[in-house]
């Protein structure tokens, strides 16, 4: 089996207009991928630093997958959320990107969007009630052909710095460069 | 009338630490016909019969701690079911049964009183002569030598042997001899709360063998030992816990080793019987186009000779309104799996090249009408992995009426008319394909990586270059196969 070694850390959430914002992150793979040490998802700590626009997190990723195909190359979910006076946290952001088919160092800088209101009430209820529109069949964001009727928002980025670490690739003829 | 030679003999007084059930000895009893052999014969008896048998008649037992075994009158006893009507009866009786579907059906002299049987010896524990004696020097020498005494000699004295004798703390032992009469050779106790373990007489082996006279119509002649197979000192207790320490890794072992393999019968990698390649595409962000609630449509074309896996090779991203900083995020990623048959590659050919298409699009939110907001497109080569992975593509789109003026008011009222299929304006040798004017739009930010993995038997070298080369091969497989 090859193995992959992902080392890393979330390092901040930029250009987001809400403060107070928090990640949850996740590592998708195929059916052909298996997780053998360290945590697929995480969560980061709230930063409450809004100057500049910039929110920092440092928020280590150390993962060890084995994997006995290259289908489903593994892919990093992010979600950004804003936490408000009250406590309560909507999503700001949400964004994807492939783990590097390149072993070494990697400053990933992933561009995140969010559901836009559909109605001017949605977005009066958004804007003082609920904040973000979140989506509840979340398969959606992931696949799908008529992926154009979902209304986002674009919003900030997000900026990640990963090394990756190949093992047994080679011995099964895969071919990075 | 029976008399009993009794050879010096001694109480061994034990103490150990180790669990009992570790006990492990052999018992010997031999039968002397030949007197040379008997050092200490005193009554000979001359004029004997000529066919005596002169071959030692020798039974030798391993017992462990409370093994039972049968005397030949046990065994016909308890073969019997009507007699058998307590439970330690019954299951004797089990035993036995199991003993004769075995066809182990003989008994020797041997047998054992376990504690369950409650024999109680007709002398006392342990014979009235007992001295302090060797054994005693043994104590003091292993003292001495500071020798591991986890089965060492603890005391060898009369009054505390007969101390101990009648303490119902103890687990008794017997190992008889089925003579005529019934003689008991050894007597074990073992009292657990302090490890103390009483055996008389003392171990000992072949050489210094015990005798045992038997005068009744004929004098018989016995010699028996007991020998301690056990292991000594704590060496048990370490095999046992080192086994177990075994096992536990062992298991760790497992473990680790089921998580990093699915199943044995998944250990096997992928090996396709084509290249495979797999194109990861990411469609990031787009700028300066014009209006807003954009989306991308994007579709790949590829060269006849590529199977595709897995992945659609066509799909659009989630519509965006762009933010402050007027970009639009899309951050969408598509997968695409394909086999190529390396062997149809061409080094620099436009036919080995994978053309993804871009069409960017915008939704009018009042009519949710569709405008073209440009078009682009990106050559993938798929001889080797570029290494350039991101793209920032410049897009265009047609001039509608062929002016500004007219385009702006048509695509204000009437929306974007394609008449440019997205699909075909990137086709081999079209230059200008429809004859119209286009206008430069924004960028449309792009990633696209690549993971090959090749076939086993990668025939880069073996490429046909010429026809020459074709008939040379054919020829050179027509001799292989004569």
């Amino acid at each position: 089996m090859a193995e992959i070694y992902i080392l890393g850390q979330i390092l901040s959430a930029e250009n987001f207009r809400e403060p107070n914002l928090f990640c949850r992150w996740n590592i998708q793979a195929g059916s052909l991928w298996k997780f053998i040490e360290g945590e697929s998802e995480g969560q980061t700590a709230t930063d409450c630093n809004s100057i500049d626009q910039k929110s920092y997190f440092a928020h280590p990723i150390d993962l060890h997958l084995a994997t006995r195909g290259i289908q489903g190359w593994p892919k990093l979910s992010i979600e950004v959320f804003s936490v408000n006076a009250l406590k309560q946290f909507c999503p700001v952001g949400i964004c994807f990107t492939y783990i590097p088919t390149k072993p070494g160092l990697h400053h990933l800088k992933i561009a995140t969007w969010r559901i836009a209101p559909q109605t001017v009430l949605d977005s009066i209820r958004e804007k003082f009630f609920t904040g973000g529109f979140t989506i509840v069949k979340k398969d959606l964001i992931h696949t799908g052909l008529e992926r154009y009727k979902i209304a986002t928002i674009s919003s900030g980025i997000v900026r990640v710095e990963l090394s990756v670490f190949f093992k047994h690739f080679r011995k099964y003829n895969i071919v990075f460069d | 009338m029976m008399k009993r030679k009794v050879n010096n003999r001694y109480t061994g007084i034990y103490r150990t630490s180790d669990i009992i059930d570790n006990l492990h000895i052999r018992i010997t009893l031999k039968k002397l016909y030949s007197i040379i052999q008997i050092p200490k014969f005193e009554q000979v008896q001359l004029g004997q019969p000529a066919d005596q048998q002169t071959t030692d008649f020798v039974e030798r037992i391993e017992l462990r701690w409370q093994e039972k075994i049968f005397s030949k009158t046990e065994f016909t006893y308890y073969s019997q079911k009507e007699n058998c009507k307590s439970e330690l009866e019954k299951k004797y009786h089990q035993i036995i049964k199991e003993q004769k579907e075995g066809n182990d059906n003989e008994c020797g002299l041997i047998f054992t009183y376990i504690d369950d049987d409650n024999y109680q010896p007709n002398d006392n524990f342990g014979p009235n002569e007992l001295k302090i004696t060797q054994l005693r020097k043994n104590v003091e020498e292993i003292n001495e030598n500071k020798i591991d005494q986890s089965i060492g000699l603890f005391a060898n004295e009369n009054e505390t042997s007969l101390r101990y004798a009648g303490d119902k703390n103890f687990i008794k032992m017997f190992i008889m001899a089925d003579l005529d009469p019934t003689i008991l050779l050894f007597t074990i106790q073992y009292r657990k709360s302090d490890g103390l373990f009483i055996v008389y007489p003392d171990f000992n082996d072949e050489s210094n063998c015990y005798y045992l006279e038997i005068d009744q119509n004929s004098k018989q002649m016995y010699t028996y030992c007991m020998e301690n197979l056990s292991t000594t000192s704590n060496e048990m207790t370490q095999k046992i816990k080192q086994k177990q320490k075994l096992d536990e890794l062992q298991e760790e072992t497992c473990e680790l080793m089921k998580k990093l393999s699915f199943s044995i019968k998944d250990q096997n990698f992928n090996f396709p019987k084509f290249c495979r390649i797999v194109l990861l595409m990411e469609i990031e962000s787009a700028r300066f186009f014009d209006h807003d609630n954009l989306h991308v449509q994007f579709k790949f074309k590829l060269p006849n000779f590529v199977r595709v896996i897995e992945g659609k090779v066509e799909g659009a991203t989630h519509s965006s309104y762009k933010n402050e900083k007027n970009i639009w995020n899309f951050g969408y990623c598509h997968c695409l799996v394909i086999d190529i048959d390396d062997e149809f590659l061409i080094s620099n050919s436009e036919m080995d090249k994978i053309l993804i298409n871009f069409d960017v699009i915008s939704i009018d939110n009042l009519w949710q009408r569709e405008r073209r907001e440009g078009i682009t497109s990106i050559k993938i080569p798929l001889e080797e992995t570029s290494s350039n992975t991101e793209y920032n593509l410049q897009c265009f789109r047609e001039l509608q009426g062929g002016s500004s003026f007219v385009d702006f008011l048509e695509r204000f009222f009437l929306g974007g008319i394609r008449s440019i299929k997205y699909n075909e304006h990137a086709q081999q040798g079209a230059i200008n394909f429809y004859g119209n004017s286009t206008v430069t739009t924004g960028n449309l930010k792009v990633k696209v990586q690549q993971i090959r993995q090749i076939r086993q038997s990668y025939r880069k070298n073996l490429r046909i270059q010429s026809i020459d080369d074709i008939i040379s091969s054919y020829h050179r497989a027509k001799a292989k196969l004569n």
